[in-house]
Order: C-alpha cells, then sequence, then structure tokens
C-alpha cells in the first residue's frame, strides 16, 4: 500500500517535470499580457493573430510542405530500399545498413553540417530544395528501420507462392508483400513526417534565401523574446499530433486484438 | 533491384556530404589555391577547445546519468503495471511531440530569477530562490528534460520483453524482490539502458541549442563552437575539423557500445 | 485415517477477471508422492500448481503446508521449487550460473554451492556442461538444467508445469523414466502437471484428473484408468465408446432398447446414465439374433492392433482387435459384463 504510494508519488514528480513547461506554454498562448511571466487575463487574440502574422503563417507553411514532401518520398524509397536490403546477401547487406544508419547514429549538427558542405560544393543554393533534400535523407533510415524488422518475420513463401501462381515479381511485391507490410510503412511514415516536423539542426544548416521552417524561426525569435502567437500555433500543432497520435494508437490496438495479439 | 533508387540516393546524400566534411577539414585554402594540409586539425587540438569538448563530455556525461537514475525506477514501475503501462507510457514520451526548441524556451520563464514562475512559488513558500540560467546546472537540466524520454523508452522495451516466467523462477529460487532486481532484472535489462546511454548521450553532448537558450549564450560547448564556425566566424575548414573529431569520437564509442551488447538483439527500437 | 499430509488445499477458489479457474477444490498432496494434475487445457491445473509455487494467491479458502496456512507466503520464502513450462532459464547466465542461483541467495559458501552444483548435474547427466551459454543447449538439455537448477534446493516439494511439452516423442519417453527414477533417489515430492494421459499414467503414484475448475477423480493410474468415475473422465483417459444407457435395476442394463447383464449396482430404477466400454474390451463376433449387430465402416492397422469402427443402430463403435476385417462385413458387438462401466450423467456445465 505504502509502496504503491510511493510509486505514483514518483510518477506524479516526473509527470509534473515533463509538463510543467509544455502546460506554461500552453497556459501563455491565452495571455492577455506580452509577458512570459504575468498572467494578464484570459484571451484568444493570439491564435487570431498567428495565421496573420507573415512571418509565423510563412514558417508554418514550409513547416508542413516539407514535412508532408519529405515524408512520403522518404517512405515511398525507404519502402522500396527496405525490400532491396532485405533480399541482398549478408555481406553487402551488412554495409549497406551501416551506411543507412549513418546519419540516425551521427550527431544532427555534423548531418548538418555535411549537407551544406555538400551543396555548396554542387553549387546548390540552399533554400527549399536543399533542405526538403536533407529531410529526405534524414527520414529514409526511420522508415527503412521500421519495415525492416516485419519483413524477415515475413513467410518468405508467399512471396514464392505468389511468383508460383504466376504473378511478375514487381506483382508479388505489390499485392503480397507491400500489404503485409502496409502498417509498418505508415508507422514508418508518420515518424518520418512528425522528425521532419520537429527538426530544427539539419534545416538550420541547410536551409537559406528567405526559406523557414517553425523551429528555425522560433530559435531567431528566442534572441528578441518569443512573439505569442508562437505559442498559439505550437499548440495547436501539439494537440494536433496528441489527437493524430491518439487514432492511430486505437487503431493499432484494435489490430492486435484482430489478430488475437496478446501484446495488450 | 527495387532498392536501387535508394542506392544512388544513399550514395550521392550520405556518403559525399561525409566526405566533403574530410575534405574541408584537411585543406586549405590561400592565394595558390587548396592544398592538403593538417592546420584545421591541428588547431582544433588547441587547449581552448579541448576544454569545449571535455565540458560537453561532462555535462553530457552528468545529464545521462540522472536521466538513468530517473528512467530505469519509472520503467519499472510503467511495466509493472496490468495492461503493461503503454497508456502511461504514451504520457510520458508525449512531450517530445512539443517543439524541441519552444518546450526548452519554456524553462526560461519557469526558472527566470525575479518573476520566473518557479521563483515565484519558492518565494511564496518562503524557500530559497533557484538562480540557475546561465549556468551549468541549467543546461544540464535543460538536457535531462529533453532527452529523458529517450531513456526511458529503451529501458521499458527491454524490461517489457523479459519473460514474466523468469522473473518467477527467481523468486520461486528464493530471490526477494531487492535481489531479483539486482541478479535478474538488471542484467536483463543491460542492452536497453545501453541503448538509452547513447541515445541520451549523443545529442546532448553535441547539443547547441540546450547551451545557447539556458546557458544564456555564458557556457560554450563543443556544438556552439562548431555553430559559429559555420554562421558567425565563416572558418568552414576549423568547422569540419571540429566536427570531424566529435563524429570519430562519437562513432568509436558508439561501435564500443555496440559490441559490450552484441550477443543481445541490438535496437531496442526508435519507438 | 489420516495420512502424511504435506500440501493441502482446502475449498479454493480462484479466479482471473471473472472467470473461475478453479471452484472450491479440496486436494490433498502425500509426502513423497509423485502426484500428477492431469486435464485438457483451461482446467485449472495450472493454476493449482502456481498456488502450491506461491504465484497465485486463492479467492477463497487456504493452503496448508503440514497443517500450517501458506496462503500468503510469498515463493521465496516456500521450501518449494518449480520447473517451469518453457523452462525459464536466465539467458544471462551460464549453467553453472544458473543452477547456482538460489544457493547463492542463500550465501552458501562457494565450495558446498560448486560440490552441490555438480551433483545437480550428474543426477540429470548433464556432468561437464557447468560453463556452456544457455543458447548453446538443445531443448532437452535446457530442460534437465531448469531440473538441476530446482532440485539443487533441496526443495519438500517439486512442481513441474508440462516439462515435457516441448520435446519430441523418443526424447519425452526418455525423460518421463527418469523423472521417476530421479524422484525415488530423491525421496521428494512430485507435483506433476501434463495434459497428456499416457504420461500420467506413466509415471504417477496419483492421478487427479481435472476439467473446468473442478476435481473430477483421483486415484491410482490403474483406478484412474479402469474405474472411471464419470464419463469425460473415461474419455479423457484412453479412448473410450460412450453410450447412452438406462440402468433398469441393478445389475440390468438397456442400450439401444436392447437388455445387458452388467455388474454396477446402485443406481436408480430407469436412471439414465453413461455407458463406457474400452475399445480392446469389444469382440468382434458374427452377428446373431440378441446382439448388437452392424457393419465394418473401417479397419486401420495400428501397428500392434487394428483399430476397427463399426457402425450400429447410428452409433460409432471404436474397437481395437487383432483381425483385420473388410469394410462393409456384418459383425456384433460382445462385451463381458465386467468391462462395461456404468457411470452417472455428467451435469452439464452451463456456460464456461
Amino acid at each position: 500500500m505504502v509502496r504503491k504510494g510511493i510509486e505514483r508519488l514518483y510518477l506524479g514528480l516526473i509527470m509534473l517535470f515533463l509538463y510543467a513547461p509544455i502546460l506554461t506554454l500552453i497556459v501563455f498562448s491565452f495571455n492577455d499580457s506580452k509577458s512570459r511571466a504575468k498572467w494578464g487575463g484570459f484571451t484568444l487574440k493570439w491564435y487570431k493573430n498567428m495565421l496573420n502574422d507573415p512571418m509565423i503563417s510563412k514558417s508554418l507553411y514550409y513547416t508542413l510542405l516539407i514535412a508532408l514532401l519529405a515524408s512520403v518520398i522518404a517512405t515511398i524509397i525507404g519502402t522500396l530500399a527496405a525490400i532491396g536490403i532485405h533480399v541482398m546477401k549478408k555481406k553487402s547487406k551488412s554495409v549497406i545498413l551501416n551506411v543507412t544508419y549513418l546519419p540516425v547514429l551521427n550527431a544532427d549538427i555534423v548531418t548538418g553540417i555535411a549537407f551544406m558542405l555538400f551543396f555548396v560544393a554542387i553549387g546548390l543554393k540552399l533554400g527549399f530544395t536543399s533542405m526538403l533534400i536533407a529531410h529526405i535523407t534524414f527520414n529514409i533510415p526511420y522508415v527503412i528501420l521500421s519495415i525492416l524488422p516485419k519483413l524477415s518475420s515475413l513467410n518468405k513463401f508467399t512471396y514464392e507462392a505468389a511468383l508460383d501462381l504466376g504473378a511478375h515479381p514487381m506483382q508479388a511485391i505489390w499485392k503480397v508483400i507491400i500489404p503485409e507490410i502496409m502498417p509498418n510503412i505508415i508507422t514508418g511514415f508518420l515518424l518520418a513526417f512528425t522528425l521532419s516536423l520537429d527538426d530544427f539542426v539539419i534545416s538550420y544548416f541547410t536551409t537559406g534565401s528567405g526559406v523557414t521552417n517553425l523551429s528555425i524561426t522560433i530559435y531567431t525569435m528566442t534572441r528578441r523574446g518569443i512573439k505569442p502567437e508562437i505559442n498559439a500555433v505550437s499548440t495547436v500543432l501539439f494537440l494536433s499530433i496528441l489527437i493524430l497520435l491518439l487514432i492511430i494508437n486505437k487503431r493499432s490496438e484494435k489490430n492486435a486484438k484482430k489478430v488475437g495479439g496478446i501484446n495488450i | 533491384m527495387v532498392g536501387y533508387p535508394y542506392l544512388i540516393w544513399m550514395v550521392v546524400f550520405i556518403v559525399v556530404p561525409l566526405i566533403m566534411i574530410f575534405y574541408y577539414a584537411f585543406t586549405v585554402k590561400d592565394a595558390n589555391g587548396t592544398r592538403f594540409a593538417l592546420d584545421h586539425l591541428m588547431k582544433s587540438f588547441d587547449s581552448k577547445y579541448m576544454v569545449a569538448l571535455g565540458k560537453s563530455f561532462l555535462y553530457a556525461f552528468i545529464a545521462t546519468v540522472i536521466c538513468l537514475i530517473l528512467a530505469y525506477p519509472l520503467a519499472l514501475i510503467l511495466v509493472k503495471r496490468s495492461n503493461g503501462g503503454s497508456a502511461m507510457l504514451f504520457i510520458f514520451i508525449l512531450p517530445m511531440w512539443m517543439n524541441f526548441l519552444l518546450r526548452t524556451y519554456a524553462w526560461l520563464s519557469l526558472l527566470e530569477t525575479n518573476n520566473g514562475l518557479l521563483n515565484t512559488v519558492l518565494r511564496a513558500l518562503h524557500l530559497p530562490v533557484l538562480d540557475i540560467i546561465g549556468t551549468p546546472k541549467a543546461i544540464v537540466l535543460g538536457m535531462v528534460y529533453n532527452f529523458l524520454p529517450f531513456m526511458v523508452l529503451p529501458i521499458y522495451n527491454a524490461l517489457a520483453k523479459i519473460d514474466k516466467s523468469i522473473m518467477e523462477a527467481a523468486y520461486d529460487l528464493g530471490a526477494n524482490d531487492f535481489k531479483r532486481l539486482l541478479k535478474v532484472t538488471i542484467p536483463l535489462s543491460m542492452p536497453g539502458v545501453m541503448s538509452g546511454i547513447t541515445m541520451v548521450f549523443m545529442p546532448a553532448v553535441t547539443s547547441f541549442v540546450i547551451p545557447n537558450l539556458l546557458g544564456s549564450g555564458k557556457v560554450n560547448l563543443i556544438g556552439n563552437i562548431i555553430e559559429q564556425q559555420f554562421l558567425l566566424t565563416y572558418d568552414w575548414g576549423f568547422g569540419a575539423a571540429l566536427s570531424l573529431i566529435l563524429m570519430i569520437i562519437i562513432l568509436i564509442s558508439m561501435a564500443v557500445m555496440q559490441r559490450s551488447d552484441e550477443d543481445m538483439e541490438g535496437g531496442a527500437g526508435l519507438w | 485415517m489420516e495420512k502424511n499430509v504435506i500440501i493441502r488445499l482446502e475449498n479454493v477458489t480462484k479466479s482471473f477477471e471473472d472467470q473461475v479457474v478453479l471452484k472450491n477444490i479440496t486436494l490433498d498432496v502425500e509426502k513423497n508422492e509423485f502426484l500428477t494434475l492431469l486435464g485438457p487445457s483451461g482446467c485449472g491445473k495450472t493454476t493449482t500448481l502456481r498456488l502450491i509455487g506461491g504465484f497465485e494467491k486463492p479467492d477463497e479458502g487456504i493452503i496448508l503446508h503440514q497443517g500450517k496456512d501458506i496462503s500468503n507466503v510469498p515463493p521465496y520464502k516456500r521450501n518449494v521449487n518449480t520447473v517451469f513450462q518453457k523452462y525459464a532459464l536466465f539467458p544471462h547466465l551460464n549453467v553453472y550460473e544458473n543452477i547456482a542461483f538460489g544457493l547463492n541467495i542463500k550465501k552458501m559458501n562457494k565450495s558446498l554451492i560448486k560440490e552441490k552444483v555438480e551433483k545437480a548435474l550428474r543426477q540429470v547427466n548433464l556432468d561437464g556442461y557447468e560453463n556452456r551459454r544457455i543458447e548453446q543447449l538443445s531443448g532437452g538439455q535446457q530442460q534437465r538444467i531448469a531440473i538441476a537448477r530446482a532440485i539443487v534446493n533441496e526443495p519438500e516439494i517439486l512442481l513441474l508445469d508440462e516439462p515435457l511439452g516441448a520435446l519430441d516423442l523418443k526424447l519425452r519417453q526418455e525423460m518421463q523414466y527418469e523423472l521417476k527414477t530421479l524422484q525415488k533417489e530423491l525421496g521428494i515430492t512430485f507435483v506433476y502437471v501434463t495434459h497428456d494421459q499416457e504420461e500420467a499414467l506413466t509415471m504417477s503414484d496419483t492421478v487427479v484428473v481435472m476439467n473446468n475448475g473442478v476435481i473430477q477423480q483421483k486415484g491410482t493410474p490403474e483406478d484412474i484408468y479402469n474405474e472411471p468415475v464419470n464419463a469425460f473422465v473415461a474419455d479423457f483417459i484412453g479412448e473410450s465408446n460412450i453410450i447412452d444407457g438406462i440402468m433398469k435395476q441393478d445389475g440390468v442394463l438397456e442400450i439401444f432398447g436392447r437388455i445387458y447383464e452388467c455388474v454396477d449396482k446402485g443406481f436408480a430404477i430407469n436412471e439414465k446414465v453413461d455407458v463406457v466400454v474400452r475399445p480392446e474390451d469389444i469382440k468382434l463376433l458374427e452377428p446373431s439374433e440378441n446382439k448388437i449387430n452392424g457393419q465394418v465402416t473401417s479397419c486401420i492397422f495400428k501397428g500392434v492392433h487394428y483399430e476397427t469402427c463399426v457402425m450400429t443402430d447410428g452409433f460409432e463403435w471404436v474397437i481395437h482387435n487383432t483381425k483385420n476385417f473388410k469394410p462393409g462385413e456384418h459383425v456384433s458387438i460382445n462385451v463381458d459384463p465386467f468391462d462395461i462401466h456404468i457411470m452417472k450423467k455428467m451435469v452439464k456445465e452451463t456456460g464456461t
């Protein structure tokens, strides 16, 4: 009984630690005063203003556009790559996987700088394209990572059965493999999307000519003081992601039950 | 065959950019053009930069230890809960989806010495005021705050994977709760602990945002110095050399970590 | 007649999430016996074992160890050890460390531990395996290590939860013999859980047949086989022909509208009963007037015997005999009165 109490208290304290800043942020997005410390009454004006601020609306637009494009492209390339890697011989497989994991293992700042030097060297002007390429590249490994374990647990005879029944290899992949790994493809896509949405360091080094995402905008603002509108935008984003995650969780729970999984 | 587009992508956008770092680190540009030289690398070993590197490792180390101490009991409590605690786990991971910079920035408002929320509360309770903004303490706090979920997740996964009957076997053979934790639970969760340590230590050591925000720019860590070379002093060669050193240290330590738990299945999953 | 009872479960009821797994069970385990809990999956046998091991607490009722209530004593304070279903060996420890685990916990002196571990390994015929890693061992070897790890602690009672389930047939039969020998050698109580009736009959001193959380019958293997108390036991223990019958009076039975002689007594007049006849107790003869006559539907060679199926009055009999019949042949069913077993109708469980 005492032990339960201590456990609850511990969970509560850590939760407080993790959520205190987020709650202040959300609370202050409704604060009428511009101060970060004083409560000046409830208002929704920052939510109304947020889309009128050209800087914020522009960075929100780029954030969403890049996250969407990068995660879609990374998902397509990554899925094909995972299937390709899966059937490779052991040796080349391990070489390629090691290179693939480099951006995951490496420090963001090093990855960002490597991109920047590369883009400058090939004469690509830093901006939308460079940032998009960088995002696609750091997203691909996460897509591969989400799919590869599922592929190795697949029954390899289903693919051969499809060939036996007259399917062309491409058809077999499309009609047999892809449907089986679909949940993992979706996981990989969502992982890529959220990583892209939240990225700062790599974007910071690969952007230019007025293209900025929310993180960069926030970073620039921290020097002169954060506009309350940013709090409003972040709150909206946070809540939308929260809802998205809840929906996914519900869905995967249902799937687990359907399969009769014991992993509840 | 379906993997070819990726292979090309991989070589062009992963391998070549990394080669660029080597290129910039090992060459200098002067009136005679570009030539091979070790100048940048030599400059990196200047005590000023080594101190920054040392500090980065020290703070990251402290932050990692604190994360481990906080996360292990948390993961234990969560795993023990009836439904595997997955719903609760979700709550502890969720803060990661609030913008990283904004979350860190929010600590500023909480910690501000004069009218920060935390100190207002402390003052009202007649407790001593916390004055840590601009100090290493604030930086470590920021690191712990931001990277704690990275520690909780792999440890939780490792603990959840331990077969229930193995835990029962320990009981059966006479181990009480404490002895079981020491002799069975902790050894079996080591792969998770290892990947947790890497997942916290790595971003902590290279972070430049946290020291910038919570250190008020007063504490220079290796990440800050690298950032400055590219965006302030434009000494790209030197910046590349520092990045190279950082990268090599990281990759070596990863390899060592990986070896230490080779026979356990690596990668406790990133989710 | 009070015997040497080591463990007594008294009116124990246990449910998991409003599913009742044990319904008011009372069971005595005697000192130094080999007792087997036998039943289909979900019958409550494993739960009974886990209650004795201390992994579950009874919702109602108590568990007595030599007369003392141990219902709330945690597993690590019970002088009982378990051989788990999937062995549950510690993957991070080698063979020696696994077996020494319990002794180390007791802070036993190192040289004594070494001696005991070696002895335990000898007992399971794996001497010299001390330094092997667990994943280097075959299933059968892991099984032996799990047994060694348990018996090295010199428990009063060894609990075995379907320990042979994962082994192949040949190995299983070998291990059955070894376990029985080991039990005699150690002179301790074994409580063994299995769903395999042959295993239960081969090894046990006492068999407890369970179904739906209720003990159906407790007895020696011979009793259980020869005198099953109800149709469930009869059917579960070996193949049986179970026919609906009516007890006309003591010693007189009606099946398919014909009157037969039997030896059972003590039923109400005209009570509906289950009639159980073992396949090997039936002789197939030429059809004749006052007998159950039918037609052979199939006859399969099974090695020791032929398994013949005969259809009579819409009921298909299974018969083990040594003669090859041709499908379509007309035969009659002949059973000695002594081999007709009459049982009270099973009370149908409502729900599960």
